[in-house]
């Protein structure tokens, strides 16, 4: 899937630079009255809760689920720029969403991540209507994921005699992994400038990795809705 | 007054606790190089860490060693064993039970090649057995064992068959004469000989 991800997308960015090697007379004809400069701003919720081999091995290890909702919000910021009528590229932020975990077995111990994605996205598409009123898109995203995790790990030597002994210190990492996305919705723009749009996206995110060679899936699918500014060229 | 009050009610519930009888079960306590409340009479072991760098397991090295814990019971008719183990497929590793602590090993169960797995063992225990028992963890020969989380749970729905202990100490819960240390098995006790006949003297 990964690998997938990867050649579709490389196809993607080849087909967007052919678009911009044409003469900028014919591009500034094709994209006359047409949209230039996209930003978009979305929120929504993941579908699917991953628990998979990493989740499963800390369930093992006593740690049991703290379930909040903040968990399944997502956000996604991007920004683009219309370079064919059908062909648009650009960068996209969002977040993975959050975890934590909670273990009381000699001592209160959690266990949690938050994390990050941001890539680039070639978006393929069809309008429809007066001034693109109807937007139909597929996008293909490549990028990095950035997870970090917070540990409040025992500390082995902490005197027994010590009055109030301080157990645990917080140990952090982080993880720095490819991502990937596939998504697809539609735009509904009724003003020149803005208007909104729905989009369903499945993301690709392996994301952080334990000790024994598990690895959790931070991605999932999603929904988002959003408003969707553009500047017109 | 409600000080007093709150301190009876801890009182209470940690008596009716049924909880772990294994101390430092995580093993993530270390005093020096062991884990606390844990002896390593034999051999030597490691600490090392699990699914995380800082969170911890014992490592037995070595190719005879053995991890112990002495605890007590109180008339429990079932104990659960169970840890995280990763047992290489070369590595011999056996949980064993040393009822009184007295040296001599009363049950002993292999644990089979694991990869990070939950293993143990579920042993049904004599009737009202009443005091101390050690817990065991034996490695033979080569091979990778690491254990983690650690636990001994009274359980009572452990079936198979009861361990046949002999030389229970005077005052312990017996069936038969064979089983007391004394010979002597009245009214599910064991007790001295001669204070049966000194009472059927009286």
């Amino acid at each position: 899937m990964e690998r997938l991800l990867v050649w579709a997308w490389a196809g993607c960015l080849i087909g967007s630079m052919v678009a911009l090697s044409l003469p900028a007379h014919v591009r500034a004809q094709r994209l006359e009255r047409d949209e230039g400069w996209v930003f978009e701003l979305s929120t929504g919720a993941v579908l699917t809760l991953n628990k998979g081999a990493y989740s499963q091995r800390l369930r093992e290890f006593e740690f049991e689920e703290q379930l909040r909702v903040l968990e399944l919000f997502r956000v996604s910021a991007s920004a683009g720029r219309r370079l064919h009528p059908h062909l648009l590229l650009g960068a996209s932020y969002f977040n993975l969403g959050e975890r934590d975990y909670l273990r009381d077995v000699e001592f209160t111990q959690h266990f949690g991540w938050f994390a990050h994605a941001l890539g680039l996205f070639v978006q393929g598409d069809a309008g429809f209507g007066r001034r693109r009123l109807l937007n139909v898109f597929g996008r293909l995203g490549l990028g990095a994921s950035a997870a970090f995790t917070r540990f409040d790990a025992v500390i082995p030597s902490a005197a027994d005699t010590d009055p109030k002994p301080i157990r645990t210190h917080v140990i952090n990492q982080s993880y720095l992994r490819a991502c990937g996305w596939l998504s697809a919705g539609v735009q509904l723009m009724p003003s020149r400038y803005v208007g909104a749009q729905f989009e369903v996206r499945y993301v690709l995110a392996p994301g952080i990795d334990n000790e024994i060679g598990e690895t959790q899936e931070l991605g999932g699918l999603m929904v988002l809705l959003g408003v969707r500014l553009r500047s017109w060229e | 007054m409600w000080k007093l009050a709150w301190l009876a009610c801890l009182i209470v519930l940690a008596a009716c606790d049924g909880g772990d009888l294994i101390s430092n079960p995580m093993v993530d306590r270390w005093c020096g190089e062991r884990p606390c409340a844990w002896d390593v009479p034999q051999g030597r072991v490691k600490r090392v860490g699990t699914w995380h760098t800082d969170d911890y397991a014992v490592e037995l090295l070595g190719e005879d060693t053995i991890l112990s814990q002495g605890s007590r019971l109180h008339g429990e008719e079932g104990l659960h064993l169970s840890m995280i183990a990763l047992v290489e497929s070369e590595a011999q590793l056996y949980v064993e039970l040393d009822f009184g602590d007295d040296g001599s090993v009363e049950f002993s169960e292999r644990i089979r090649a694991s990869f990070w797995e939950r293993r143990g063992a579920c042993v049904a225990i004599p009737s009202g057995y009443d005091g101390d028992i050690r817990f065991i963890l034996r490695k033979q020969g080569p091979g990778r064992t690491v254990v983690a989380n650690l636990s001994a749970f009274t359980d009572d729905v452990c079936g198979g068959e009861v361990i046949d202990l002999h030389d229970r100490p005077l005052g312990t819960a017996c069936e038969s004469n064979e089983q007391c240390a004394s010979g002597a098995c009245k009214r599910g006790e064991c007790e001295l000989e001669n204070r049966t006949a000194l009472g059927s003297v009286l």
